[in-house]
């Protein structure tokens, strides 16, 4: 077991658990996200719960933060090494002719949506933090609606969220599907994996534009 | 056909090369690449400058002696083929041709177009064998049931001629195809079962100590592969790495 993790396929195993985690929790906070387009009091109670529940918070959300971090810094590890590993450039390299554009970028399409997480977190997991830690407000299972469709109120932070969801909408076209494939399943089932990733990488990341989208053209009027 | 040819020149392993152009007229469809590469030497040798070095042995498509990355592709535009097995036909009249050798940290340029693949090599001696005893008791391997579609799988594993294209193809130079059809030939078979924890495990170390990239499941390599091996024996070896750092 020591040299499993030097181990390049290792490594890769890790990339995959990792992204599979986060594709699952994007399914959880997709879920719950669009409860505020539909019923912004069953949204509420939701955000409230995910706020206060002990498990959530003190389990779940460093497990999630864990997750981010394992996958990034993996991403930056894998990446290094596979630069160095070409030593001298190719004068000229044709990648379009063996393999489509978002395999060969996941690192651009994963920086974006990194910077992106810097963004939502300070938008929303720095101010969840400073309302509970910092001004220890008491706590008010009403305010999370109002917060959110106020969050979308510029126009400027809803361009970047609907970007940032293209790019992740490409991130997970490849690698959703690939990381089936790093844990070594290649099977008579991999057609549906590969189709239910592809939809699952168009329907989410368009639905969480939606969502930006629909609370920055219906303001809450007081 | 009248032809442009950008050549990767490098004196020697621990010269700087550099492209250098050439134009070569005269070029029939019916050439093979390297025989266009023969015509430019000849030319060259008339000239008194030294011939382009490249890599070459049974120009049948079977030995995997051939390489050349050809308009940023090994091998050339075509699919299924070796260079030697490209005919000039797949270009035209004008057409400026970019050839360099495979790039990989883990296949330095020996000269020109040539590069050291031996790389290779050692992870094959890592564990791509099986003991057979062969001091005159030895069992005939057809005696031994196979199911049909493993033996085929195998076989197709096996047609791998340990060219690098793949490796050359790679964004990350990754040996993974490679080294998954060296791993798949032997692990879908039950003489293969014997050594099948200690050959996956020391064939990885060996591919990760050559400096290899990581795979990232593009394709490119499959795509590019001259005998087609297939994606499947990627997920394999990962199984199988997997499997056998499990049993420790």
């Amino acid at each position: 077991m020591s040299g499993l993790i030097k181990s390049s396929l290792a490594r890769k195993v890790v990339m995959a658990l990792s992204g599979l985690f986060l594709v699952f929790f994007l399914a959880q906070h997709f879920t719950i996200n669009i409860t505020s387009v539909i019923d912004p009091e069953t949204f509420n109670a939701w955000s409230h719960f995910m706020g206060y529940n002990p498990l959530v918070q003190y389990v779940l959300q460093p497990v999630l933060i864990a997750g981010v971090i394992i996958h990034f810094m993996m991403g930056f590890i894998l990446e290094i090494q596979n630069r160095n590993a070409r030593g001298i450039s190719y004068v000229k390299y044709k990648g379009s002719a063996n393999a489509p554009w978002v395999s060969r970028n996941m690192i651009y399409s994963g920086l974006v949506v990194l910077a992106f997480l810097g963004l939502h977190f300070y938008d929303f997991w720095v101010h969840e933090m400073s309302y509970k830690y910092v001004d220890v407000l008491p706590e008010d299972p009403t305010r999370y609606y109002e917060e959110t469709v106020e969050k979308f109120a510029p126009f400027w932070r809803t361009v970047i969220y609907v970007i940032s969801f293209v790019l992740l909408s490409l991130h997970l076209w490849h690698g959703f599907a690939s990381s089936f494939q790093s844990m070594g399943v290649n099977n008579k089932y991999t057609p549906a994996i590969k189709t239910f990733a592809k939809i699952f990488a168009v329907v989410i990341p368009l639905g969480f534009a939606f969502i930006a989208l629909y609370h920055h053209l219906n303001p809450i009027t007081h | 056909m009248k032809l442009n040819l950008k050549i990767w020149r490098q004196k020697d392993a621990n010269s700087k090369g550099k492209m250098v152009e050439y134009t070569l007229d005269g070029v029939e469809g019916d050439m093979s690449f390297l025989e266009m590469l023969d015509i430019l030497n000849e030319e060259l040798i008339t000239k008194g400058e030294e011939p382009v070095e490249f890599d070459h042995d049974c120009r049948e498509g079977i030995c995997g002696t051939c390489s050349l990355q050809i308009n940023g592709e090994p091998h050339g535009p075509d699919r299924l083929v070796t260079t030697c097995q490209l005919h000039m036909r797949k270009f035209n009249d004008g057409d400026t041709i970019v050839i360099e050798p495979f790039r990989a940290k883990a296949f330095p340029v020996i000269k020109d177009l040539i590069v050291d693949r031996s790389s290779f090599d050692r992870i094959q001696q890592a564990g791509g064998f099986i003991s057979v005893n062969t001091s005159g008791n030895t069992v005939d391997a057809n005696a031994i049931p196979i199911d049909k579609h493993d033996a085929d799988a195998a076989m197709d594993a096996a047609t791998c001629i340990g060219c690098g294209a793949c490796v050359a193809a790679c964004k990350n130079a990754s040996a993974m195809l490679f080294t998954s059809a060296k791993v798949s030939q032997f692990a879908l078979l039950p003489q293969g079962q014997v050594e099948a924890t200690d050959r996956v495990q020391n064939m990885v170390r060996q591919m990760d100590l050559e400096g290899f990239g990581n795979c990232t499941n593009t394709g490119a390599c499959e795509v590019e592969c001259p005998k087609g091996i297939s994606l499947e024996n990627i997920a394999r070896m990962n199984r199988e790495y997997l499997a056998a750092n499990m049993k420790g």
